[in-house]
C-alpha cells in the first residue's frame, strides 16, 4: 500500500483545553491559566483527519451537558438491554463499583452519566438496594474530594455511596494462584456491577492485557495484593492477578454483570457491558488497541521535542488525544508487544527514559507526580505554583529541578536551551491535540509511515499475541 | 543509599489531632505503617505526614501541620552496612529473598533491597513497622513494597507470627503469591489457561532473582544470580 502525504491544510488553530479540575484536598496547583492557551504558536490537529478509521466520538467537549446526558443514557441502555437481572431480588444489596481513573476520558462526564443511568435501571428493574461504591488509590476522603465539586453525581445517589480506600479492612480471597486479598467495602452487598474503562495507561503494568480487570488488583484490593501485582509478577504475567480475582468463586459469586466504558483518540465511543466480562474484555483490547495503535506510534516516533505537562490527574496520566503521558516518556519500547519481556526500566542505576524528550515542562497538574513520574525524567522544569502547592506534601530535593514564574518563561527558556521548539502539550484532550507548529510538521510526516506499521504489522501482531481473531 | 529524581528528602509535615472530636476509636492505630499516632497521641519523630490517618478519621478529627523544624527522612547509608562481613550478610539476604540488587524495593521512596536487608541485619528489625521507621520504605502508598518487605521478612527467618505490625492483610508466609511461588505443574496449567500471559517463559526467565522492573538482567540465568556478586563488588570497590 503506498503512504500517503499529508497536507498541511491539517493544521488547526488552537483549541481550548478541558476544563482544569482542581485536585482532591487541595493538594494541586490552583488553576493557571493553561499553556496552550498562553503559549505562541500553538495549533491542533484532529484525531480524525490524523486517522480517518478510528471510532468517532458519541460527545465532543463542545456539547452541553444535558445533551451528554441524554446520548450516555441512549447508549448505556442499548448496551445493557440483554443482561440478565433476574437473579436480583428486591431488597438485593447492589454495589456499582468504580474507579478514580473513569473520569478522565471527555472530563469525566460519560462515566458519570453511565453510573447515573445503570442505578436507575437496575433499581427499576428489580427492586434492589443500589449504591455507588467507589474505590480510589489512596484515602477515601479523596473520593469525595473527587466527586463533591466536580460532578452531581453524589446529589443523584442521596446518601447511597460508599467511598473505599486502600488502608480500610480486607477480605482474603482464594484464587487459583493463592491467597490474595481484596478490600472489604466494596463487596460487602449481594451483588456487583464492576464498571470500568479502556484508556491506555499504566501500560507497563498490564501491557494491554486483562486491562479492564486491573482493578480486582488494585483499587478495589489491599495493598499487600496491589503490591504483589506491581512487584511480584513479571510484568507480562502481573494480569494474572486481577484475572484470576475476578475468576475466584467469592466474586463470581457476587458478580452481576461489567461495563466498559470505550474510547478512541477521538474521545468516548460508547459501551460495551455483560455478564461475561472476559468476552467484552477480548472484544475491547480488539477494538481499543486498533483505534490508538496508530496514534501511539507516531507518539514514539516523535523525535527531539518537548513535553508540557498541563493537566488534572497524575504526571504521567494525562492523556493528549487519549494517550498518556507516559506513552512518550517510556516511547524508547513498545509496551504492547508482548515479546518484548520488560518495558519500564527504573532502577536504583538506571532511570531510563525516551531520549527524544529533551524536557519536561510542568503547568497544572494534580499530585503524585513526583513518585511515579519524576523518578526518570530528566530536564523538567516547573513552574512556581507547582513548588507552592506541592512541595509541602511532597517534599524532594528540588535542586535538580528548574523553577519559573509561569509556562510562557520556562517554554522560552528551554527552547534556547534544548535547541528545539517542538512541543506537545498534555492537557487532556480527546479529539485533537495541542502542539506548536513546528511538532505539527513533523507529526503530519510520520503519520503515514506510523499508520502503515501499525495496520500491516503491529495490530496483527497484538491480536495475535493475545489469541484474538481479527 | 540509593538516590533518584523526586526522592522524599525531608518529613515537613506532622499531624495533630483535635482532643474534642477524637472518639477514641483506634483507626488510626490501626493505619500508621510507622505506628506514630495512638489515640490522639502523636510521635512526631516518626510521622511521616502521609494523612493516611486524616483521611480515614471518622470524626475529621486529625489534621496535617508543618513541623517547626523539618527532619530528615529516615534512611540506612551504605557506610552502615557496606563493610566486610555485613556486606556478604546483606547480599546473601537479598539473594534468598529473591530480590534484583538493581531494584527500587520502595518506589515512593527508593530503598534498595541492600538498605531495607540492613535494617533487619544491622539494625534489628523484626517487622514492617521497624524497617518503616529506619528506612522510610512503606512509609507512603504501600503498593510497591509491602509483599516485597514480607518477602524478606520470610528470608530472614521471622516468624511472621511474631509481627504485631500494621499489615493490611494476613501476610501469612511473606511470601504472598508470587511467580516464584510456583510450581513448574502450576506454571504449565496457568500456561495452558491464559497463554498470553507468558508464564511458562516468564518463570524460566525469572529463575535467577527479581528482575521484574529492571532489564540489566535480560537473559535467563542460573541460581545463585550472578548480578547479585557483580553488585557486591561494585560496592566493595566504592568503600574502599
Amino acid at each position: 500500500m503506498p503512504t500517503l502525504q499529508l497536507s498541511k491544510e491539517l493544521i488547526h488553530e488552537k483549541v481550548p483545553s478541558p476544563p482544569f479540575q482542581v485536585a482532591p484536598s487541595g493538594i494541586s496547583t490552583p488553576s493557571l491559566p493553561r499553556a496552550a492557551d498562553v503559549l505562541d504558536d500553538i495549533v491542533s490537529l484532529k484525531m480524525t483527519e490524523l486517522f480517518p478509521d478510528i471510532d468517532r466520538a458519541i460527545i465532543t467537549q463542545e456539547m452541553d451537558k444535558k445533551t451528554i446526558r441524554e446520548v450516555i443514557r441512549k447508549e448505556t441502555e442499548k448496551a445493557t438491554a440483554h443482561i440478565d437481572l433476574s437473579k436480583v431480588k428486591p431488597g438485593d444489596k447492589v454495589h456499582l463499583l468504580i474507579s478514580e481513573h473513569g473520569f478522565i476520558p471527555a472530563g469525566g462526564w460519560a462515566y458519570c452519566e453511565q453510573i447515573k443511568y445503570l442505578d436507575e435501571m437496575i433499581r427499576e428493574r428489580t427492586g434492589a438496594k443500589v449504591s455507588l461504591c467507589y474505590s480510589v488509590a489512596g484515602s477515601p476522603q479523596e473520593a469525595n474530594d473527587i466527586l463533591a465539586p466536580n460532578y452531581d453525581i453524589l446529589d443523584h445517589f442521596k446518601g447511597r455511596f460508599v467511598f473505599s480506600g486502600r488502608y480500610e479492612e480486607t477480605v482474603g480471597v482464594e484464587t487459583d494462584i493463592g491467597k490474595m486479598y481484596l478490600m472489604k467495602k466494596p463487596f460487602n452487598c449481594d451483588w456487583v456491577v464492576h464498571m470500568h474503562y479502556d484508556t491506555p495507561r499504566e501500560n507497563h503494568f498490564h501491557r494491554y492485557t486483562a486491562r479492564a480487570l486491573k482493578a480486582f488488583g488494585m483499587s478495589y484490593a489491599a495493598p499487600e495484593t496491589r503490591s504483589s501485582l506491581h512487584s511480584s509478577w513479571e510484568q507480562r504475567t502481573a494480569s494474572l492477578v486481577p484475572r484470576v480475582m475476578y475468576e475466584s468463586q467469592f466474586v463470581q459469586s457476587k458478580f452481576l454483570f461489567g461495563t466498559i466504558l470505550l474510547t478512541s483518540p477521538d474521545g468516548v465511543t460508547g459501551l460495551l457491558a455483560d455478564r461475561d466480562f472476559i468476552k467484552i474484555e477480548k472484544e475491547m483490547e480488539k477494538r481499543t488497541m486498533r483505534n490508538f495503535a496508530k496514534w501511539y506510534h507516531v507518539l514514539r516516533h516523535m523525535k527531539n521535542y518537548m513535553v508540557v505537562i498541563d493537566g488534572y490527574r497524575w504526571g504521567d496520566y494525562i492523556p493528549a488525544g487519549g494517550m498518556e503521558t507516559a506513552a512518550v516518556t517510556e516511547g524508547f519500547v513498545d509496551m504492547w508487544d508482548l515479546d518484548l519481556p520488560q518495558v519500564r526500566v527504573s532502577g536504583i542505576r538506571s532511570h531510563e527514559y525516551n531520549k527524544e524528550s529533551k524536557a519536561y515542562l510542568f503547568n497544572n497538574c494534580w499530585p503524585c507526580l513526583f513518585k511515579s513520574f519524576l523518578h526518570y525524567v530528566p530536564n523538567v522544569y516547573w513552574v512556581k505554583e507547582v513548588e507552592d502547592a506541592l512541595m509541602p506534601m511532597y517534599p524532594v530535593d528540588s535542586s535538580q529541578f528548574q523553577i519559573r514564574d509561569n509556562i510562557k518563561i520556562a517554554v522560552d527558556e528551554a527552547i534556547q536551551k534544548y535547541g528545539t521548539d517542538r512541543m506537545i502539550i498534555f492537557n487532556d484532550s480527546y479529539g485533537s491535540v495541542s502542539v506548536s507548529r513546528s511538532l505539527a510538521e513533523h507529526i503530519l510526516e510520520l503519520v503515514p509511515e506510523a499508520t502503515k506499521e501499525a495496520d500491516e504489522v503491529l495490530y496483527p501482531k497484538y491480536m495475535k499475541q493475545r489469541n484474538i481473531a481479527i | 543509599m540509593a538516590k533518584g529524581y523526586g526522592t522524599l528528602t525531608m518529613l515537613n509535615n506532622t499531624v495533630r489531632v483535635d482532643p474534642e472530636k477524637c472518639t477514641q476509636c483506634g483507626i488510626c492505630n490501626n493505619i500508621c505503617t510507622p505506628e506514630a499516632i495512638d489515640c490522639g497521641e502523636v510521635d512526631d519523630s516518626y510521622c511521616f505526614g502521609c494523612a493516611k490517618c486524616i483521611g480515614l478519621c471518622p470524626t475529621k478529627a486529625i489534621s496535617i501541620v508543618p513541623r517547626e523544624e523539618p527532619i530528615p527522612a529516615p534512611r540506612i547509608p551504605d557506610s552502615e552496612w557496606n563493610v566486610p562481613v555485613i556486606r556478604d550478610q546483606v547480599f546473601d539476604l537479598v539473594e534468598k529473598s529473591r530480590l534484583d540488587p538493581d531494584f527500587h524495593m520502595c518506589t515512593c521512596m527508593k530503598n534498595s533491597p541492600m538498605e531495607v536487608a540492613a535494617a533487619i541485619i544491622v539494625k534489628g528489625a523484626k517487622n514492617l513497622r521497624d524497617i518503616c521507621r529506619l528506612t522510610s520504605t512503606a512509609s507512603r502508598c504501600g503498593s510497591h513494597c509491602r509483599a516485597l518487605v514480607a518477602r524478606m521478612l520470610a528470608a530472614a527467618g521471622i516468624d511472621p507470627k511474631e509481627d504485631d505490625s500494621k499489615w493490611c492483610a494476613d501476610h501469612g508466609s511473606g511470601a504472598y503469591a508470587n511467580i516464584y511461588a510456583l510450581s513448574p505443574e502450576k506454571a504449565e496449567e496457568l500456561e495452558a489457561k491464559y497463554p498470553e500471559y507468558r508464564v511458562k517463559e516468564n518463570v524460566k526467565r525469572l529463575n535467577c532473582g527479581h528482575e521484574l522492573n529492571n532489564v540489566n538482567n535480560p537473559g535467563i540465568q542460573p541460581i545463585p544470580n550472578p548480578r547479585i556478586q557483580v553488585i557486591k563488588e561494585e560496592y566493595a570497590a566504592k568503600a574502599n
